[in-house]
């Protein structure tokens, strides 16, 4: 469950960085080459890490105590 | 849901049904699709306003969605059988094969638009792909092809082989997705104030922009008719209408446990059919206010120019992923013709069929008109259904007539269909106006509905009838 948590603040930390980096280059703080890269990392680390949860079935609580 | 052809020919029963959380990001990501980088310069090419592309989608979005909240759901939870299903009992194996046929020639056609999106894609990454201008129709050349073919037959074979395995990495997709689209809109309101020297401190001041310098609202692009809020508002209502007016979507509402469930639309229409498609159409009027003379519609260098590698990523996976399951559901659709023929075989030709259409930038470019087009041909069986439900018990008429009737094709849902496609797409061509296209469907769901019953009624004096 610990692992599962850790990948999805992964997974939102990758969200918040996709759209972050637009923002930020609409509020004028970052230039384009910079918000295509920030853009692009997000969205690798989006696909590799999103995969291992979500879809995923959460492992049984009372299967797992034993 | 429907997918694993599960109750494909008994109502869902209670234990299968699902909560309202189900809906929402079903549609959310299934209409943020490749197709919406085409839409959304389509109505820039046809001058429209500001205050008519935002009005007339909020308008037409609502709209959309009130269809599928009072049209298409409360039948859906009621009888809680597949279109297919609930057709074949009204209209009779015989006539539900042929719709079936029309309904899988549409498919292949919008999957083609979809391959043609993500081909645009491969031609930004690979020089020496000619990419293909607005009034294209046919192939711009050997590479445009080899390109198209590339991506037609990988998600043709995909589709017939691990249709599943695409489904889950669509959904894994999705949010991503969705912010990409909205990352669209943001860069290209921040490349429009740097291009335009203005200074936005308020509403009012981005406003301004967007009536000046994005949707200008002055004359459509040669050969194209002016668009006013009506031609937004139609579009945006009736754009699905072959799911909610049409109600192929009584397949995916017969799961949920309240009609009201069908609310969860708006997530579909707001983001993908509001969002995606403004932000498309900023990026496609930057690229105007650039060059006028540019006026090709290419998503592939649209996002590459906005976001560069995320972009192109975007722009395959949102046409992979919608062409998948429509080269499925065509797959289906034929298959139920052919029964005998494997489900992989007839999925891989589908495949390769709209792979062909996609060779032809003309259904993408034309996409707005096919559809307009694609809903009034579905329509009037959505008009059928709703008839049978609900008005033919009030007027003292059978309902599922052919069922009851012992019949393989009823005449009236048959004369139905066939007259109101006649009709209005002959008014159509009468008027001489391509673009009445969008208008024609209201009235011909009136029409559609007036035909059913009266034929019906002629019909139901002679027959004998099994209860």
């Amino acid at each position: 469950m610990a692992m599962r948590s850790i990948f999805q603040a992964a997974s939102w930390l990758a969200l918040t960085a996709l759209v972050g980096a637009p923002l930020a280059f609409l509020a004028g703080r970052i230039e384009s080459p910079a918000m295509k890269t920030w853009m692009l990392v997000a969205t690798v680390a989006w696909f590799v890490v999103t995969p291992l949860w979500m879809g995923r079935e959460q492992p049984d609580e009372s299967a797992a105590a034993v | 849901m429907s997918a694993n052809g599960e109750f494909e020919r008994e109502p869902v029963p209670e234990s299968a049904l699902l909560g309202f959380k189900s809906f929402p990001g079903m549609y959310a990501g299934e209409h943020c699709a490749g197709t919406e980088l085409m839409i959304g310069p389509m109505f820039v090419t046809h001058g429209v306003s500001a205050a008519d592309l935002v009005l007339g989608l909020l308008v037409g979005n609502a709209l959309a969605v009130a269809s599928w909240m009072l049209l298409c759901a409360p039948i859906a939870v009621r009888a809680r059988l597949t279109l297919y299903y609930q057709l074949e009992k009204i209209c009779g194996r015989r006539l539900v094969t042929l719709y079936n046929l029309a309904n899988g020639v549409m498919f292949c056609f919008l999957a083609g638009a979809m391959i043609t999106v993500s081909a645009t894609a491969i031609g930004v990454m690979v020089p020496g792909i000619t990419m293909p201008t607005l009034d294209d129709v046919y192939p711009t050349g050997p590479a445009w092809i080899i390109a198209v073919l590339a991506v037609g037959v990988l998600i043709s074979f995909v589709a017939a082989y691990g249709y599943s395995a695409v489904s889950k990495f669509a959904n894994i997709a999705a949010p991503w997705m969705v912010l990409v689209f909205l990352a669209f809109g943001l860069i290209g309101l921040r490349e429009f104030l740097v291009a335009t020297g203005a200074d936005i401190h308020s509403l009012s001041d981005l406003w301004q922009l967007c009536e000046t310098s994005i949707w200008k609202g002055g004359a459509p692009l040669e050969g194209k008719p002016k668009f006013n809020f009506w031609h937004v508002m139609f579009f945006a209502w009736f754009c699905n209408m072959a799911m909610h007016i049409g109600m192929a979507d009584l397949s995916v509402f017969r799961f949920a446990r309240r009609s009201w469930y069908a609310v969860a639309t708006s997530a579909g229409m707001y983001v993908g059919h509001f969002m995606a498609w403004i932000a498309a159409s900023i990026l496609y009027a930057l690229q105007l206010h650039r060059d006028p003379a540019d006026t090709a519609v290419v998503p592939g260098t649209l996002a590459w120019t906005a976001c560069g590698y995320t972009g192109l990523i975007c722009v395959i996976i949102a046409g992979w992923t919608t062409a998948n399951p429509t080269i499925y559901r065509a797959g289906l659709a034929f298959q139920a013709i052919m029964p005998t023929v494997s489900r992989y075989k007839v999925t891989i030709a589908t495949g390769l069929l709209a792979t062909v259409a996609g060779m032809f930038p003309w259904f993408a470019m034309q996409l707005l008109g096919f559809v307009a087009l694609y809903g009034l041909v579905l329509m009037p069986m959505g008009a059928v259904i709703f008839s049978d439900f609900w008005l033919m018990p009030k007027l003292g008429m059978v309902q599922e007539f052919a069922r009851r009737a012992g019949r393989d094709f009823n005449i009236a849902a048959g004369a139905a269909w066939i007259l109101t496609i006649l009709v209005c797409v002959g008014v159509v061509k009468w008027s001489g106006r391509d673009d009445y296209i969008f208008f024609a469907s209201l009235p011909g769901w009136f029409l559609a509905t007036a035909i059913y019953l009266s034929v019906s009624k002629w019909q139901q004096r002679s027959a004998s009838l099994a209860k």
